[in-house]
């Protein structure tokens, strides 16, 4: 009889407090966001052949930006996708390889030039050479119907970075956010102690 | 004699659901109080940031120096949420022209927003001369999906009483020390959207409403 009372409780709390639970999930953030919304893409298009992706600095620098990336996606409440494109033809050697960058949402191995994802960013008008390591960034809209099935646009290539000194370099550029002055050659200290007290 | 097994059972297997329940009840409560209390502190702003001072009297300011109430916003020109709410600005400082000042500071998306860095430079610059409003507002009130960065040098050079100085400005190590003391500050506030809002003091996760901002510098 008590333990019989205590269930009927206890499915009267959880039906209570997920109705309420719903109920706030379904009030709104912020009146801004719009209905459709960006999706970032970063695809890195590497092979363990080429001598310029084994570069020591490479893992660090696609980290750099990719990290960069998310932040700036999350300023604007978005969302960012990785792909590595590995176009070595032996599928077992690219995967040792790109352990070494980290975590990708996505994976194409082998197809040598003919890779999928090499194929679908380095043909692009905007990028228009083929090269390893190539790293692009792009941007595609993400709407969801009426119909309630999900649209994709055609992505746009925001940057595309071919060879290892051009991702190299975008990377320092994204790390001068913090020092812009010392990367100029200045004296002014920009680090990110806690800012002054009123 | 067998059915005491099965009643023990039974029994074991009802002090087992209630457990699981009662413990199902407690998880979704405790999510309930966490999840009741963000939109609240959301509403109402929600830390007084240390460095409001230093916020408050640098920064690109609009409206007059002397206004009771200071709005701080962090902003990107290429980031359309950014050019959304400048609409809610504007109405708010409509409203209140005598009271309300509004201090831009310029945070660039460099990754996703190429080209924003040089718009900040290029905002910086004009507001050496004295331009920075009429730039601002011209570069905020394009239509959506025109590209800032096709009409950037024509705006400037419409504001600027010295174009040569402008364009020497721009590579200048000075207008890169002023940007990057405007990122600075905003990675010191640990910004979570864009715009990114404070008023007197109080920062806000997410930019408030027109109305919200109208109650809070209404006296």
């Amino acid at each position: 009889m008590t333990l019989g009372v205590v269930i009927l409780l206890a499915i009267a709390a959880v039906v209570v407090v997920t109705a309420r639970l719903a109920a706030a999930s379904r009030r709104p953030l912020s009146g801004q966001l719009p209905a459709a919304g960006y999706e970032y893409l970063l695809a890195l298009i590497t092979s363990s052949n080429c001598f310029a992706c084994k570069h020591p600095e490479l893992p660090t620098a696609v980290g750099e930006i990719r990290e960069a990336l998310s932040s700036d996606a999350r300023l604007v409440a978005q969302s960012v996708r990785t792909i590595a494109g590995i176009i070595n033809t032996d599928p077992t050697d690219g995967m040792r390889f790109i352990s070494e960058f980290g975590r990708f949402d996505e994976y194409s191995f082998g197809g040598n030039w003919e890779n999928s994802v090499a194929r679908h960013f380095l043909s692009r008008p905007e990028v228009r050479r083929a090269g390893t390591p190539t790293l692009v960034i792009a941007r595609r809209a993400v709407e969801l119907g009426p119909d309630r099935v999900m649209r994709l646009s055609p992505d746009t290539v925001l940057v595309a970075l071919i060879g290892l000194e051009s991702i190299r370099q975008f990377a320092s550029d994204l790390r001068s956010r913090w020092a812009f002055p010392r990367i100029l050659g200045s004296s002014a200290d920009t680090s990110l102690a806690s800012p002054r007290v009123p | 004699m067998r059915r005491q097994p099965d009643e023990r059972l039974w029994r074991n297997l009802q002090l087992l659901c209630a457990i699981v329940l009662a413990a199902c009840a407690i998880y979704l409560c405790t999510k309930l109080i966490v999840a009741g209390r963000a939109p609240l502190a959301a509403e109402r702003g929600e830390t007084n940031p240390s460095g409001w001072g230093e916020l408050a009297s640098n920064g690109l300011a609009v409206g007059d120096p002397g206004a009771v109430h200071t709005v701080v916003v962090f902003t990107d020109y290429m980031c359309e949420f950014c050019r959304v709410y400048e609409g809610v600005l504007e109405n708010v400082r409509l409203h209140h022209t005598a009271d309300v000042k509004i201090i831009y500071y310029l945070f660039p998306l460099r990754t996703i927003h190429p080209g924003s860095e040089r718009i900040g430079l290029s905002v910086l610059c004009a507001a050496r001369q004295a331009g920075f409003e009429s730039l601002h507002y011209e570069l905020m009130r394009r239509d959506a999906g025109v590209p800032v960065e096709l009409m950037l040098d024509s705006l400037a050079r419409e504001v600027v009483s010295d174009p040569d100085q402008y364009y020497s400005c721009l590579d200048s190590r000075e207008s890169f020390s002023e940007l990057a003391e405007h990122m600075r500050l905003g990675m010191a506030h640990d910004l979570r959207l864009l715009p990114a809002v404070f008023v007197d003091g109080l920062q806000f996760p997410v930019a408030p409403s027109e109305q919200a901002l109208l109650d809070l510098v209404t006296d």
